[in-house]
């Protein structure tokens, strides 16, 4: 039956769900956007109801004379058919089942950008109607039209906004959003209306409406604020304004689906440019040549110092609560600080507020985790979503590592767990309060070498966090975050022992005031409070660049036994500011200040951004220069004999670079960047003739990124990512330079994914990078009190060991059994089974020698998810 | 990679390097090593003398005839470099090339304060000023001073090389002159703590059990019972040996006798064994000194080159017993076992298996 007068439907046309696939297919860019063409006020235009039918109600249901609403999120494709329906609120499996089997037959006008037609996603609410008993009809309502408009970036209310209705171009009406952001209207009559909405500060926003007697229009439309280049954007929730450079973003389908990371999602980021290969279960993230620990993980804005569970496995947010992960190499931010190199900076997702119970299960080779999500009983408008996670690799390590000579006395084991509330407290307001855990343990005694022994390594933190972001005034908003949090670090590896425990509690801030249509400031504040206690016993060990002295319990330890307080205030400005429509400047400076050194570091960057040919096919120039510190390490710290001698390391970034967007769904990105490093920390002989840290060393990191990316469709995600680059340093004054040990010249990773229909997904990923450095022995010296030869060393980091690549791949199959989604997927690392080596290994006096692997070998890894 | 940060994830790499490789392992004796340096009865104080004695295996004297006469063998010692700069032993290079160029005539050159010495047998004298130079270093749980004594052990005629600008500046050369290779030739060092006010002993160890008998080794202080006729080798009234034992022809000492086996990887291990006074066990504020025993042998196999005793954290660890596989090679096969601790202090014990 074509739809009638007889057909109640609320329609919610949300321009912020139109696929409008650059917006996606530019995730690398800092700026998503439909196109240049559309930057005037002619925006975007939703998809129209052509065709469609009324479901059937279900007989099941005619009894009890439910009227239930449905809404789906249908994906419109150019010609207007509907390629996808998913159930975003359920009306029961008998009204589901009868709505999407017409929903499926619905035809649309598409959605246009400009005059071309563009893949769309639309919401639609359906309310069944209970069959008309024996009596007359009572005469239908008037139309309605009912909306809230939203500003994109945030989702939160947009008050003060006009909007206004026209008939051709006869202006028939006008309404103002109240508070909530929400408008209504009974005034008209059947018919099809232009609707444009406007707001200072944002840009104008048109959609075309129908109106039915008898039926009430319910929309949502969400504006993009002017500074986004002026463009007409449409984004999903979650893509914040540019502030940086390059940030690299990867959606959530792209982080549990990158073949070879078991669906972690910070392993992903492993694979984006700039990003070093590091041994297998060394669990770190080497940038641009840049030392590893020197690129924080943030999420939510918070600092998480440990992002990886026990050797890299896995990390310690699962990807299931992570709405996005942005990857910044470089020239990010000074909203981010205590750090030389990148940052990247995860946000977990807003619970879903469907008002039903939603459930999730995986289990696969490294862990077990499950999940639970819906609204809190007795606390209206709070939702809550809830996770634990155990692994189950001592299942089959145990077992490997049990002999007569080694003592497992607790299994490598890790837990994590989460429980994160969230509410908007007002329309304006949102907040969420998150109570998140990690455990790790692992405890053998191996006494099978010299130098084995206690083998201890256990690391836990709980902690309590909040965020608050709040819509002050059209031209205002804020966001608070919060956290305290214990954390336990220890690790024992024979004459090695290091032990601390801290209280964190960290705190940021930020404001953010729109001076004009094209400048925005913003200001805030960072502050990491955490009193700590530590116990250290370290071997001696040489200068960063001297002859090896061995290892072992017959080289003195260095012991501490220490109690003191980190606490690193920062604040900083930054004014974004869009001086022409095709240019973005971002300007800001950070003051850092150390208590421990009562050293004050002052970071000023900059960065730019210039559109030099608009329109869909848009060419953007971009740099950025800025200088960023990392305060000392704890153990530089420890060891220091004046912590307070110790600068922080320092990097002056610079980089430049072009993007360049070739179809609807492929970018280019080319950057070159430019680091020099000095203070850097090293240990070197004072002049009193003892080892001691100071801030002699300094370094040269010079580089290009490529990536080409198709950005997520409904058929394909992947990327080429290549990078070359080279890293040098110098331990002191009068030293020579040299390679840094974690130098990888030429990194490729090569990913892709493809949908394959009926629920199944391959995906591969490649990998090549250069092997890794390392210092040759000519030769071996006999050091009878280690009893073993030490190596007399060839010039440091002077050979390469042979290549890393790595082919892996990913095989999903979705299954939908009802209300259940059920998956099953087979990752398998390192398919032709290389046998990449990590180190150089020496036979006991050096004159024998071979690479060796500490690599993954051939691993597949079978998972089952199932989520309702 | 030395940076203490590091070394965390070196503990993954552990256990993955734990596969195995082709190298040779270190317990086999293939030519002369170095296997142990002692330094007197371990303690050391400024102003003393120290007697350092030299532990030698040379499998080309294993088993030779009766009156053969031995290979050439020379070890020299080369003393004078106390608190180097950072404590590390390559800073000694500058002194140790001085010394060296002494090697030719036997003493130290004029002007410099070191020492040269020969003979498996060296005395070293540390400096008075040894704790008042050395600099105090913080987070040292107790000051101390550093000695390094280096030497040469050559199977010719151990030689100065100017011409050698990386590592060690000596020379090996064969009588027939050609140079010796690293089979021949151990460069190394021993190095001396002189701690303030604090005793550091020796490890002490009683005996080495050969599948599980005791074997009438010779250790550091207690030479082994010697033998002149294979009758001299059998048990006691009242006693019985697992496997028979006969007099070996060059040390003559009394050896147990098993059969060579030829099955490659079926062929039966025996437990080796060091039997260690668990009262010479130091302890430390927090924890244990730490010690471990190393396995050496002239033929076939080792399960594990060398076993911890104490762990620094949990003491003892067990039985410090370590496999070997009984090899084809039909002769005398040498033990060696050295036990050594982490502040310098070393013993050990050697006995023979004759494999027929």
């Amino acid at each position: 039956m074509v739809l009638g007068a007889r057909l109640r439907l609320w329609r919610f046309l949300v321009a912020s769900v139109l696929c409008a696939s650059p917006a996606l297919a530019q995730a690398p860019s800092d700026q998503p956007s439909v196109s240049g063409s559309l930057a005037s006020s002619k925006a975007v235009t939703s998809p129209e109801l052509v065709k469609g039918e009324e479901p059937e109600y279900p007989a099941s249901a005619r009894a009890q004379r439910l009227e239930p609403t449905i809404v789906l999120q249908l994906s419109i494709d150019e010609q207007g058919a509907v390629t996808n329906v998913e159930v975003v609120e359920s009306a029961g499996p008998a009204f589901d089942e009868a709505m999407i089997a017409v929903a499926r037959r619905f035809q649309f006008e598409p959605a246009h950008r400009g005059e071309k037609p563009v893949k769309s996603k639309v919401l639609y609410k359906h309310q069944f109607q209970a069959p008309a008993l024996d009596v007359p009809p009572a005469p239908p309502p008037p139309p309605k039209l009912a909306g809230h408009a939203r500003i994109a970036e945030t989702a939160q209310p947009l008050a003060g906004a006009r909007v206004i209705i026209l008939k051709g171009d006869k202006r028939l009406l006008e309404l103002v959003t109240d508070a909530s952001g929400a408008f209504e209207t009974s005034a008209l009559p059947p018919g099809t209306y232009a609707v444009r909405i406007e707001a200072e500060g944002f840009e104008p926003f048109s959609a075309h409406e129908e109106l039915r007697l008898g039926e009430e229009t319910g929309v949502t439309y969400q504006l993009v604020a002017a500074e986004e280049d002026g463009v007409a954007t449409v984004v999903v929730r979650g893509v914040r304004p540019s502030r940086e450079v390059t940030r690299r973003t990867i959606s959530r389908h792209e982080l549990s689906r990158a073949p070879g990371t078991n669906g972690d999602a910070f392993r992903a980021i492993q694979n984006m440019p700039g990003v070093a290969r590091t041994p297998a279960l060394s669990g770190q993230l080497v940038v641009r040549g840049n030392a590893d620990q020197s690129t924080p993980v943030f999420v939510d804005g918070l600092w998480i110092p440990t992002i990886y569970h026990f050797g890299g496995l896995s990390s310690v947010v699962p990807t299931e609560m992570l709405d996005e992960v942005n990857f910044y190499p470089g020239n990010f931010s000074v909203r981010y600080g205590r750090a030389l190199a990148g940052v990247v900076d995860a946000h977990l997702r807003e619970t879903r507020a469907d008002g039903k119970y939603h459930g999730m299960g995986q289990l696969d080779f490294i862990d077990a985790r499950v999940m639970a999500e819906g609204p809190i009983p007795g606390a209206k408008g709070w939702h809550f979503i809830g996770g634990l996670r155990r692994s189950h690799v001592d299942a089959w390590l145990v077992p490997l590592l049990s002999g007569n000579d080694t003592s497992i006395q607790a299994a490598p084991v890790y837990y994590d767990y989460q429980l994160i509330a969230d509410t908007r407290p007002t329309p304006k307001s949102y907040l969420r309060i998150g109570f998140l855990g990690f455990d790790d343990r692992f405890r053998a005694v191996d006494s099978t070498s010299a130098n084995s022994g206690t083998i201890e390594a256990a690391s836990a933190s709980l902690g309590l966090g909040t965020i608050y972001q709040v819509t002050l005034s059209p031209k205002t908003s804020a966001e608070l975050t919060a956290s305290i949090a214990r954390s336990h670090q220890r690790f024992v590896f024979g004459n090695v022992n290091f032990d601390t425990v801290a209280t964190g509690i960290l705190t940021r801030g930020e404001l953010a005031y729109k001076l004009t249509p094209r400048a925005t400031l913003r200001t805030g504040y960072d502050i990491l409070f955490a009193p700590y206690t530590s116990t250290a016993r370290l071997p001696i060990s040489a200068g960063s660049s001297a002859p090896d002295i061995g290892g072992g319990a017959a080289v003195p330890s260095r012991s501490v036994d220490h109690q003191g307080t980190f606490l690193v205030p920062a604040v900083y400005a930054e004014l974004a500011m869009h001086p022409g429509k095709p240019t973005q400047i971002v300007s800001g400076v950070r003051v850092d200040y150390s208590y421990e050194s009562t050293r004050v570091d002052v970071s000023p960057r900059m960065t730019a951004r210039y559109d030099v040919s608009p329109g869909p096919r848009k060419t953007t120039l971009k740099a950025g220069s800025g200088l960023f510190y990392q305060q000392p390490g704890l153990l530089n710290v420890l060891f220091s004999d004046d912590p307070k001698k110790l600068r922080s390391p320092r990097s002056w970034q610079n980089s430049l670079g072009v993007e360049q967007v070739l179809t609807d769904h492929l970018t280019l990105s080319l950057e070159g960047f430019y680091n020099l490093l000095d203070d850097l920390i090293v240990q070197n002989v004072n002049q009193n003739g003892v080892l001691a840290y100071s801030n002699e060393g300094t370094g040269r990191i010079v580089g290009g990124e490529l990536m080409l990316r198709y950005a997520e469709d409904e058929r394909f995600f992947g990327w080429v990512s290549y990078t070359l680059s080279r890293s040098e340093r110098t331990n002191g004054p009068g030293q020579p330079s040299e390679l840094f040990y974690l130098d990888q010249p030429q990194i490729l990773t090569v990913l892709g994914s493809v949908m394959l229909g009926k629920g199944w997904e391959l995906g591969t990923r490649f990998r090549y990078v250069t092997g890794n450095l390392y210092t040759p022995c000519l030769g071996g010296i006999f050091s009878s009190t280690q009893t073993s030869y030490v190596c007399i060393q060839g010039p440091t980091n002077s050979q390469r060991l042979p290549p890393f690549h790595q082919l892996d791949v990913r095989i999903d199959k979705r299954f939908r059994i009802g209300e259940v989604d059920l998956g099953i997927y087979l990752d398998i690392i390192n398919v032709y089974n290389r046998q990449n080596p990590d180190v150089m290994a020496y036979n006991f006096n050096y004159t024998q020698h071979q690479p060796a692997s500490a690599s993954f070998p051939f691993i597949p890894s079978l998972g089952v998810r199932v989520e309702f | 990679m030395r940076d203490a940060r590091l070394l965390p994830k070196l503990l993954p790499l552990v256990f993955a390097l734990g596969c195995g490789n082709d190298f040779t392992a270190p317990s086999a004796i293939g030519g002369l090593r170095v296997l142990a340096v002692q330094q007197g009865n371990g303690t050391i104080m400024p102003g003393s003398k120290v007697k350092l004695s030299m532990l030698l295996a040379d499998n080309r004297i294993i088993g030779r005839a009766e009156g053969e006469p031995a290979p050439e063998l020379n070890v020299v010692w080369l003393a004078g470099c106390n608190n180097p700069p950072g404590r590390q032993y390559f800073a000694c290079l500058p002194v140790l090339r001085e010394l060296a160029a002494g090697l030719g005539d036997g003493s130290a050159p004029a002007g410099t304060a070191g020492k040269l010495g020969t003979g498996t047998e060296f005395e070293v004298s540390i400096p008075d000023d040894i704790l008042t130079t050395a600099p105090l270093v913080p987070h040292d749980p107790i000051h101390y001073g550093v000695s390094y004594v280096f030497f040469v052990a050559c199977a010719g005629i151990p030689g100065f090389d100017p011409s050698i600008t990386e590592g060690i500046p000596v020379t090996c050369t064969a009588p027939d002159g050609k140079a010796v290779g690293t089979s021949g030739m151990v460069v190394g060092f021993t190095t001396l703590y002189t701690y303030d006010g604090a005793a550091n002993l020796n490890p002490i160890l009683t005996a080495l059990d050969f599948d599980g008998e005791e074997m009438p080794a010779t250790l550091v202080d207690r030479p082994a019972t010697s033998c002149t006729v294979d009758e001299d080798c059998a048990p006691k009234a009242g006693q019985s040996h697992k496997h028979p034992r006969i007099c070996t022809l060059d040390t003559r000492t009394c050896a147990p006798v098993l059969n060579a086996c030829s099955s490659g990887d079926d062929c039966p291990e025996v437990r080796v064994t060091p039997r260690i006074d668990t009262a010479s066990v130091e302890r430390y504020t927090d924890g244990y000194e730490v010690i471990w025993a190393s396995y050496y042998a002239t033929s076939g196999a080792m399960k594990e080159d060398a076993r911890l005793v104490v762990d620094r954290t949990a003491g003892l660890t067990g039985d410090p017993t370590t496999l070997w596989k009984i090899p084809d090679k039909r002769g005398t096969s040498r033990f060696w076992v050295t036990v050594n601790d982490q502040r310098g202090g070393a013993t050990w014990g050697f006995f023979d298996v004759a494999l027929e």
